[in-house]
């Protein structure tokens, strides 16, 4: 039997044999071709190199890192989020009683203001501009509010009595 | 404890289901962050919002994708963002001059004990930074997951949200471009 790609490069199926992409077939068809293509070797082995020497990289960094550290750092930071966002929402679940209740209240106040305290002061039962007859005593009150009612009377002399009286 | 149980915990703001979703992801989620920016501290910081990001949105999360995988996306896109800053982006393409002199420099900081091992690990270094950057934004983030991270095709679509046939593409040609950045140094080495 013979290869389709034992005297052809092929980068595309190099990079899938790179990545275990090829099934068993593949696989074998594309390892005969590689160890018949000095080309291909040595791509693979530069890029293999690179893999192995960037990941060695990656490894040194990190393994100057104090990640015990960093880990407390994130967990303070995120315990402040918590708290902050926490006293909000607090807040802002407060309000869904305080405002409703301020709303009424506000309503009650504005209700008794407007009736009680802004209540129009009672209307004269009648206003007597001039006065024709007898009238023989007047008496003033004064209410609280400064209204004057007036009132007038007259007094029949008691005949009778009259002469007693002198 | 399973990553369901895990979500459901860090849904109800249990801290300790926190604490221990840092502790199963940091080094991964710091090695993707690493292998995007090149940059130790600046992968770090990443790290860290990554985190306080699930944190604040877990209440959000549907579980259409894994927990890892949700966690590989927002660190893709921290990673991205910082590349897109400005600032940083001239520091990213900041290439040190002690490459170009054939006389690379020792770096103090390494802990091995031959200088000339230590000489050759920081010419790798350099060489392996130097080849990623000049990889295009999305192509390197398929490279850095599929070789860091080793995930299969189907974790890197949903991870970035692409179609597995992208995922190849890009694979494809991530190391078709490192083939011809490597190129010079494998003469070389002949």
């Amino acid at each position: 039997m013979t290869h389709p790609y034992a005297d052809a490069c092929d980068e595309i199926r190099l990079d899938r044999y790179l990545d275990g992409d090829l099934d068993a077939g593949e696989m074998a068809q594309m390892e005969a071709h590689i160890a018949g293509c000095l080309q291909c070797r040595r791509q693979l082995a530069a890029l293999t190199a690179f893999s192995h020497n960037l990941r060695d990289r990656v490894h040194d960094a990190a393994n100057s890192v104090d990640f015990v550290a960093l880990e407390k750092q994130v967990l303070n930071k995120a315990l402040r989020q918590y708290r902050s966002r926490g006293g909000l929402s607090r807040f802002i679940a407060s309000l869904k009683y305080t405002i409703p209740a301020t709303v009424t209240a506000g309503l009650m106040l504005f209700f008794a203001y407007s009736n009680y305290v802004l209540k129009p002061p009672p209307l004269p039962s009648a206003i007597i501009n001039s006065f024709t007859g007898s009238m023989s005593s007047v008496m003033i009150f004064e209410t609280p509010e400064t209204r004057q009612t007036i009132l007038w009377y007259t007094e029949e002399t008691d005949v009778e009595s009259e002469p007693n009286a002198v | 404890m399973h990553d369901q149980e895990l979500i459901l915990r860090l849904q109800r703001g249990d801290e300790w289901a926190f604490q221990l979703m840092v502790r199963r992801f940091r080094k991964k989620i710091f090695s993707i962050a690493f292998g995007m920016t090149l940059d130790a501290e600046e992968s770090q910081d990443i790290m860290q919002e990554v985190f306080l990001q699930v944190y604040r949105t877990i209440g959000d999360f549907r579980g259409d994708a894994s927990l890892a995988t949700w966690l590989h996306r927002i660190t893709v896109n921290r990673s991205l963002n910082w590349k897109r800053r400005w600032a940083r982006r001239f520091k990213w393409l900041h290439v040190s001059t002690d490459s170009t002199d054939g006389q690379p420099a020792v770096e103090p900081e390494s802990d091995l004990p031959s200088p000339e091992i230590r000489v050759a690990n920081a010419q790798t270094r350099r060489q392996i930074d130097n080849a990623l950057k000049m990889l295009p934004d999305q192509a390197r983030t398929v490279f850095v997951l599929r070789e860091i991270e080793g995930l299969s095709y189907e974790e890197i679509a949903d991870a970035i949200g692409i179609k597995l046939g992208t995922v190849r593409s890009r694979l494809f040609h991530a190391r078709r471009r490192l083939k011809e950045i490597l190129q010079p140094l494998m003469e070389k080495e002949e």
